[in-house]
C-alpha cells in the first residue's frame, strides 16, 4: 500500500468559523502555535511506514473491534500510528490543523494544549478517510479528537476538558514529559 | 434560538442507555442546532439529529475509568454513531461522584 503523501501537512487549509460552543473555561485560552513547525515533519512518520515491522502490541488494539468499529485498518497504517504515538509524549488526532481548527472540540483540545505548555504533535485526520476511519477502530473510539498520551489512549475532549479542571492532565503530562 | 429537536436518535440513546445502565440521572440533549454548518450536520436541518450532549449517573460506572466508562456509552450506541449521530458529549459519573 502506498502510503506517502497519506498526511500532509495542511496549514492552508481554509479557515474555520470560531461560533462553535465550548468550554467557557477555555474560550480565553491563549491560542499559541507551539506545533506549527512541527507539522511539517509529520509526513515522513507516515512515509517510513514502508520500512515498519507490523507489530500489534499496543494494548489499545488487541481489543479492537470488541465494539465493532473495525474497518479493516492496513498493517502499514497501524505501524505508523503506534510509530506516531510512541515517539512522541503527546499526540492529538482532530479535524484542521492548530492553526485552523475544523471542529469546536478539536479546537477545545489544542487550547487546553496550548495552556499546558506541553510540545505535542497533530494529525489532522480529514487528510484521509482511510487515517479516519483507521483511528476509530485503532483506538475503539468512535469520535474525533483523540489524543495519546506517553502511547496511551488518554481520551477524547470531555476527558480532556474534565482531567484539566481537576489537575490529573497537567499531572499525566507533566509524569509523560519527564519520563 | 431553534428548539431542540427530540426524534427517533434521541429516543434511541435513551433507551439503549436507560436499559443497559439502569442510571439514576439520564439527560440527553440534541445540540444538533448548535452545530449547524458543522460537518456531521452541513445544512443545519431543523429536524437534525448529529450532536447530541449526554450525561448519565449509574452505579455500572463504579471503579471504571473514565475512558471505560466513555467506551461502555458508545458501545451501547454503536449503531447510532454508525447512522447519523456525529458527536456525544459525554458526562459519566456514579451516584457518589454526582453528590447522590
Amino acid at each position: 500500500m502506498h502510503l506517502q503523501g497519506l498526511v500532509q501537512p495542511s496549514c492552508s487549509s481554509r479557515p474555520y468559523a470560531f461560533g462553535l460552543p465550548q468550554s467557557g473555561l477555555l474560550r480565553s485560552a491563549p491560542l499559541r502555535h507551539s506545533s506549527c513547525s512541527q507539522l511539517r515533519r509529520k509526513p515522513s512518520l507516515f512515509t517510513t511506514a514502508h520500512r515498519s515491522v507490523n507489530r500489534q502490541s499496543n494494548r489499545t488494539v488487541s481489543a479492537a473491534g470488541a465494539h465493532g468499529f473495525e474497518t479493516g485498518m492496513s498493517p502499514q497504517l497501524r505501524s505508523a500510528v503506534d510509530k506516531m504515538v510512541q515517539e512522541h509524549k503527546i499526540v492529538l488526532f482532530m479535524k484542521g490543523t492548530p492553526q485552523f481548527p475544523q471542529c469546536g472540540f478539536s479546537n477545545t483540545c489544542i487550547q487546553i494544549l496550548n495552556t499546558l505548555g506541553a510540545p505535542y504533535e497533530t494529525v489532522n485526520i480529514l487528510e484521509s478517510e482511510l487515517l479516519r476511519q483507521g483511528m476509530k477502530e485503532y483506538s475503539q473510539w468512535p469520535t474525533f479528537p483523540q489524543v495519546y498520551i506517553d502511547g496511551e489512549f488518554y481520551g477524547g475532549c470531555d476527558i480532556m476538558i474534565e482531567s484539566y479542571t481537576n489537575g490529573e492532565l497537567q499531572e499525566t503530562v507533566e509524569a509523560a514529559v519527564n519520563s | 434560538m431553534a428548539q431542540s429537536f427530540t426524534g427517533p436518535q434521541s429516543e434511541a440513546i435513551s433507551r439503549k442507555l436507560g436499559d443497559a445502565l439502569q442510571p439514576s440521572r439520564l439527560q440527553v440533549v440534541n445540540e444538533s442546532h448548535l452545530h449547524a454548518g458543522h460537518m456531521g450536520n452541513p445544512d443545519g436541518a431543523a429536524d437534525a439529529e448529529t450532536h447530541f450532549r449526554v450525561e448519565v449517573i449509574s452505579e455500572a460506572f463504579q471503579g471504571k475509568p473514565m475512558v471505560a466508562r466513555h467506551r461502555m456509552v458508545y458501545g451501547l450506541l454503536q449503531h447510532e454513531l454508525n447512522s447519523g449521530v456525529h458527536a456525544l458529549a459525554l458526562k459519566t459519573k456514579t451516584p457518589s461522584e454526582a453528590g447522590q
